[in-house]
């Protein structure tokens, strides 16, 4: 349900351009083509990143998403997952600075805790990067010709030689 | 730089490999045994047809001459690839050049550097960077009868079947940069023919003394951690996450450091046979 009471701010929206997306079991992957990132959402993440259309505010995604949390406990779930989102440029227009102190231990675990009990998991996000081509491919020994490090097993290419 | 096209070609070939035309061509005769030598696994020799990718090998100095220097030139295309004293270097890293160009060309795979042996129908996949000690894991589980199906790449189709990519095993000896080339049979082991399923991925690495308690890992990350070894991951990004959706739809993946190779691979088969490879 569409929360027009709040500002655009204070509603997040989902990234959509140059962003690729495949389902894997309960899980979505999500390839940001901008960065080169890969990006593996929970169930949790996928529903809260889905939602987010820029319409509903967190405790109207909250009370949505996790009717069976208490008010307060749902709201910080999904202020948990946009602040992970944001981190990963997986939102549009959304500020810059932290909504929640990821650093705070002690708050995400009691969140995870709490999720776990109505039977909820915690939203996670999993990133690598994908790997320039020169990178996925076997080194090359000692003698051989090289044109960067990268390209070598001892991580020494000099004279265009790997050591 | 020569002009490659002036140049009086002795001998040459074509091939196909994973649907990647290649062609090769030397100036110097005699070079036809060498040349063969250096294609990658199952390739098909084909008519002399405009290739993907050509490679022009000059040699200087011609063998067995008192004095001469061999100077061996390597291009791709019309591109200087290298320039070395000797042969055997020039030709060794033509042949990693060319897998490595049929791993980022082929129109219908997509090539995960990784270790893969089949095992009773399923493949066993070990992602990794080189070094990571995916060959010798590879050797030890194909030592205790699994099939080999490569050291280097784990070749999926669209549907994510595994098709076997069985280059000799580059072993390298302990503090050693340089690497030694063995046939599978040399472990016993016959090569894979027939395209397989995945069963299970292993995402571990070498560490002395280290014991194997895996941690099981969901689709969704079994997904990054071969998308983060995947040569076209980022060329082709939709391809690659729809065929990893389809190649780990069965399979378990277990992540965990491991101690020596020999040890794991007896664990893994003994309890593979007992309970099948994707019911690890």
């Amino acid at each position: 349900m569409a929360d027009k009471s709040k500002s655009a701010a204070e509603c997040p929206k989902a990234k959509s351009n140059n962003l690729l997306t495949e389902e894997v079991a309960d899980e979505l992957l999500v390839f940001d083509v901008s960065n080169n990132r890969a990006h593996c959402l929970n169930a949790s993440a996928a529903a809260i990143w889905r939602h987010c259309d820029g319409t509903r505010s967190v405790e109207s995604l909250a009370s949505n998403l996790f009717p069976k949390l208490p008010p307060s406990d749902s709201a910080r779930l999904v202020a948990v997952g946009i602040e992970r989102l944001r981190r990963r440029r997986l939102l549009e227009d959304w500020p810059a600075q932290a909504t929640v102190d990821l650093s705070k231990r002690q708050m995400l675990k009691k969140v995870a805790i709490v999720a776990a009990a109505a039977g909820v998991a915690a939203p996670l996000i999993s990133t690598v990067l994908a790997p320039t081509s020169a990178y996925a491919f076997s080194c090359m020994p000692s003698g051989m010709p090289c044109s960067a490090s990268a390209q070598c097993c001892s991580g020494l290419c000099r004279d265009l030689q790997c050591v | 730089m020569e002009n490659l096209e002036r140049a009086p070609w002795a001998d040459s070939l074509t091939f196909t490999s994973f649907g990647v035309r290649i062609g090769i061509r030397v100036n110097q005769p005699r070079f036809g045994k060498s040349l063969a030598a250096l294609l990658p696994p199952g390739h098909k020799v084909t008519p002399s047809t405009a290739p993907h990718r050509l490679y022009s090998l000059v040699i200087n100095g011609l063998a067995g001459e008192r004095g001469s220097r061999r100077l061996g030139s390597l291009y791709e295309d019309s591109r200087p690839l290298a320039k070395e004293r000797e042969l055997v270097p020039v030709l060794k890293f033509l042949e990693a050049r060319i897998r490595r160009t049929v791993a980022e060309m082929a129109p219908r795979r997509i090539f995960v550097h990784a270790g893969v042996v089949e095992y009773r129908g399923r493949a066993i996949v070990i992602p990794g960077p080189s070094m990571s000690g995916k060959s010798t894991l590879v050797s030890e589980l194909i030592r205790h009868g699994a099939t080999y199906y490569s050291d280097e790449y784990a070749v999926l189709d669209d549907r994510g079947m595994i098709s076997p990519f069985a280059k000799p095993l580059s072993l390298r000896p302990h503090g050693s940069f340089n690497s030694i080339d063995y046939d599978a049979q040399h472990f016993g082991a016959l090569k894979g023919v027939k395209s397989v399923p995945i069963g299970l991925v292993l995402v571990t690495r070498y560490a002395v003394g280290a014991r194997w308690r895996p941690r099981r890992l969901t689709p969704g990350h079994g997904a990054l951690a071969l998308l983060s070894h995947c040569v076209a991951a980022r060329r082709e990004p939709q391809r690659v996450i729809k065929t990893l959706r389809h190649a780990l739809g069965e399979a378990v993946i277990l992540k965990g450091v491991r101690g020596e190779a020999s040890e794991l691979a007896r664990q893994l088969l003994e309890r593979a046979a007992e309970i099948g490879v994707d019911e690890i």
